[in-house]
């Protein structure tokens, strides 16, 4: 128990007078009068406190069953999964799955970092959907009126089951946002543990540089706001499908 | 009877008086209030048979549950809660060092950085980018700092479109009604209250169903995320060594109005800051836990910077505006912990006090038992002088707590502040001077004990052995209960009696 009485802290409810002075210093100089430093220069902080890796991760940390976990968590999240051989025929036949109970007429196409593309883009046309790739000219414009969006995911976190998305040149902010229905493709390789893990991955595939937008994901839009009572796709995607790909 | 729409009472805490405006406040305070007397309030809402209701169906229903549910999840909740409310602490210790590395980070990368002193200028910093930028529609996503300058009130009256997109702010706003919780704005409200609020808005028929009534918010605000210029986001954490900010929505508003945007800009209470990027899950697994009893956020959106070159999405220009409102006077003060707040409502839920009055009772934007302390310390405890006092001290506060702010111990010693503010009542001066003379004499004291004895057995209506009308101050404790009689000898009597016989 902290003791209140013994304490040399200014009362702040006696002597309350209008904050002083505009702008950086004035604002500065009052966080540092308030902890007591040198008015004009901010000393260096000690070392934080230590991050205990086992205190972070608690139940995500064994490798085993992490496929497992994330397939599990996602589905508790309103995800739905589905884990298919790394070959074409099989990745096709699962993205009609996802579509089949959706009109789908436009699709928005994101696929950067899969390392093989399955002919996605293609079999779609072939379907008669309308497909605008990211990193075409009027991508941004047109993507809001897609009706499905399907793209990678950098990494799976089994912890909660959640996605990991980075934006840079080739994937937008918002490809994994502005459609009703969002399908991922995503290599079972790359489900990791724990969100821990996946800033890890973050830090180390931009040589410890951020990118200018990190996402997790951890299911469909939804909203509690009304009576605490769930209902989906407020202004993300309402559906959302994750095709994990075995042995990839 | 059940509650039909035709004799639906408005909910009490919804009937307040107007808003008291940040700038027709008396010098010294920070925060609106549109509803300054707790007492009278409370008297109207403890009896609110609705926002009971309301609160019984979805925090008791519900929250319980689903947090419960995720405990096997976190065996080491409690250390992991430890570990966020040490890093907290340790920021706040060092709170200049990290705003300056903040700052200089989101310059780095693009980015401007503004400091505000209070609400006012916080206000004015957004109306001015709006304005350089050009900006006729503003969306904004949900942000306690911004409920906290009036921030809408700022740019309507500029000239500039502004839209709330959280599904609770939209309603709020559609309503013109005040939030009642930090993270489930009209929690005080039934589903078919928003219904009828909706179907006068939109001019549609009314249903009651969340599933349709989410839908027309969607469909409404999506043609305003196609056509705005500017979003203007609150900020959960600020990430001091990345420069980085992080929203956390469920909806996904929160990342509509970061990327689509020409113009973003996120206002953050200086307190908001961790030092690390890795300190990140600490934090995100413990607030949706706490807010929502759910794992993750749906959406934890790390933001950093403006679009880059190449990029397709993102704001051209990016702008954080830190205001410190006060917040510098509690960071020097006894209650800097409570500037540890990550803002998840985790106390109100716990809160019988707060299930009992609802949010709107306590009168200002922060609500429950953070909001009966830190209301006061940035209004002046004068003018919230019952704050202190609506809390049983139950405890159940600090257990919620993800960052462990021991919240019962400060209401106890901002009691005690009462006294610099002169707002200790007559009674309980009377009560504590009749103490002192009781305590410094024998005689004194035995004469007390024996005149209020014969008082409360003698003078006042009783029946059974209960004191059932006490007059005065003591009024409002025999209006709800009874009082037990003392028995008729003391305990000093009746152990002279045993000595006695026993000798």
């Amino acid at each position: 128990m902290v003791s209140m009485q013994s304490s040399k802290r200014p009362n702040p409810f006696v002597n309350r007078q209008p904050l002083s002075g505009t702008g950086r210093e004035a604002f500065l100089a009052r966080v540092r009068k308030g902890l007591g430093h040198d008015l004009g220069k901010s000393p260096v902080a000690g070392a934080a406190p230590v991050l205990e890796q086992s205190l972070i991760r608690q139940v995500a940390g064994d490798d085993a069953g992490r496929v497992e976990r994330f397939v599990r968590k996602m589905t508790e999240n309103k995800g739905v999964v589905k884990r298919v051989a790394a070959d074409r025929a099989a990745v096709l036949a699962a993205v009609d799955e996802c579509l089949a109970a959706h009109a789908v007429k436009r699709g928005l196409m994101n696929l950067q970092f899969l390392g093989a593309d399955f002919g996605v883009q293609e079999h779609l046309r072939g379907r008669g959907v309308q497909t605008i790739e990211w990193g075409s000219a009027e991508c941004f414009k047109e993507s809001f009126s897609c009706d499905v969006s399907i793209t990678d995911a950098r990494a799976g976190l089994a912890d909660t089951g959640a996605l990991l998305v980075w934006s840079d040149v080739g994937f937008g902010r918002s490809s994994t946002l502005v459609v009703p229905v969002h399908v991922t493709l995503l290599p079972a390789s790359r489900i990791l543990g724990d969100m821990i893990d996946g800033l890890d991955l973050v830090l180390r595939q931009n040589n410890g540089a951020m990118p200018s937008n990190v996402v997790v994901i951890n299911g469909p839009s939804k909203t509690g706001d009304i009576e605490m009572k769930l209902v989906t796709g407020v202004h993300g995607p309402k559906y959302m499908y994750v095709i994990v790909i075995e042995g990839m | 009877m059940p509650t039909t729409l035709d004799n639906l009472p408005p909910s009490a805490g919804a009937t307040g008086s107007d808003k008291v405006h940040a700038a027709d406040l008396p010098r010294g305070m920070a925060l609106p209030v549109f509803n300054p007397d707790f007492k009278a309030a409370a008297h109207l809402s403890s009896a609110d048979d609705l926002l009971h209701a309301a609160h019984e169906n979805s925090i008791v229903k519900k929250w319980y549950d689903r947090r419960n549910l995720l405990a096997t999840d976190l065996p080491d909740g409690d250390g992991l809660r430890a570990l966020a409310g040490n890093i907290k602490a340790h920021t706040l210790d060092h709170l200049d060092y990290y705003l300056e590395q903040f700052e200089a980070n989101v310059i780095k990368n693009g980015g401007h950085v503004h400091f505000a002193s209070n609400a006012e200028e916080a206000n004015q910093l957004v109306v001015q980018i709006a304005k350089q930028t050009n900006s006729k529609l503003v969306v904004k996503s949900k942000s306690m700092v911004s409920e906290e300058t009036e921030l809408n009130h700022a740019l309507i009256a500029a000239g500039i479109e502004t839209v709330e997109t959280d599904l609770g702010e939209l309603i709020v706003q559609v309503a013109n009604d005040h939030p009642s919780h930090l993270v489930y704005p009209i929690i005080h409200m039934r589903a078919k209250q928003i219904g009828e609020v909706f179907a006068k808005f939109f001019k549609v028929p009314f249903t009651d169903d969340p599933q349709v009534l989410a839908e027309m918010a969607r469909v409404y605000l999506r043609e305003r995320f196609n056509t705005a210029d500017m979003g203007v986001s609150g900020v959960n954490f600020g990430v001091a060594e990345t420069g980085s900010i992080v929203i956390c929505t469920n909806e996904g508003n929160g990342r509509m109005c970061t990327s689509r945007m020409r113009v973003h800009v996120a206002l953050m209470g200086m307190e908001k800051l961790i030092p690390r990027f890795q300190d990140l899950p600490v934090f995100l697994k413990l607030l949706a836990r706490s807010a929502a009893g759910q794992p993750l956020t749906q959406y934890s959106n790390i933001i950093t910077g403006p679009k880059r070159a190449g990029e397709f999405d993102g704001p051209e220009e990016f702008h954080v505006v830190i205001m410190d409102n006060g917040r510098s006077r509690i960071l020097a003060s006894d209650y800097r912990d409570t500037l540890r707040c990550i803002r998840c409502g985790a106390c109100l839920n716990a809160c019988p006090i707060y299930r009992k009055v609802g949010g709107h009772t306590y009168g200002s934007i922060y609500p429950g038992p953070i909001g009966a302390l830190i209301t006061p310390l940035f209004n002046g405890l004068e003018h919230h002088e019952h704050l202190p006092q609506a809390t049983s001290l139950c405890g159940a506060c600090y257990e919620a707590c993800p960052v462990k702010i021991n919240i019962p111990e400060m209401l106890i010693a901002m009691k005690g502040d009462l006294k610099l503010v002169g707002k200790v009542p007559w009674y309980e001066k009377w009560v504590f001077r009749m103490w002192t003379i009781g305590l410094k004499s024998k005689f004194a004291y035995v004469l007390g004990q024996k005149m209020q004895r014969f008082a409360m057995r003698h003078l006042f209506k009783s029946k059974d052995g209960w004191v059932t009308k006490l007059p005065g101050p003591a009024k409002g404790w025999t209006e709800v209960r009874d009082f037990p009689q003392p028995p008729k000898k003391s305990f000093r009597e009746l152990w002279k009696e045993r000595r006695q016989n026993s000798v």
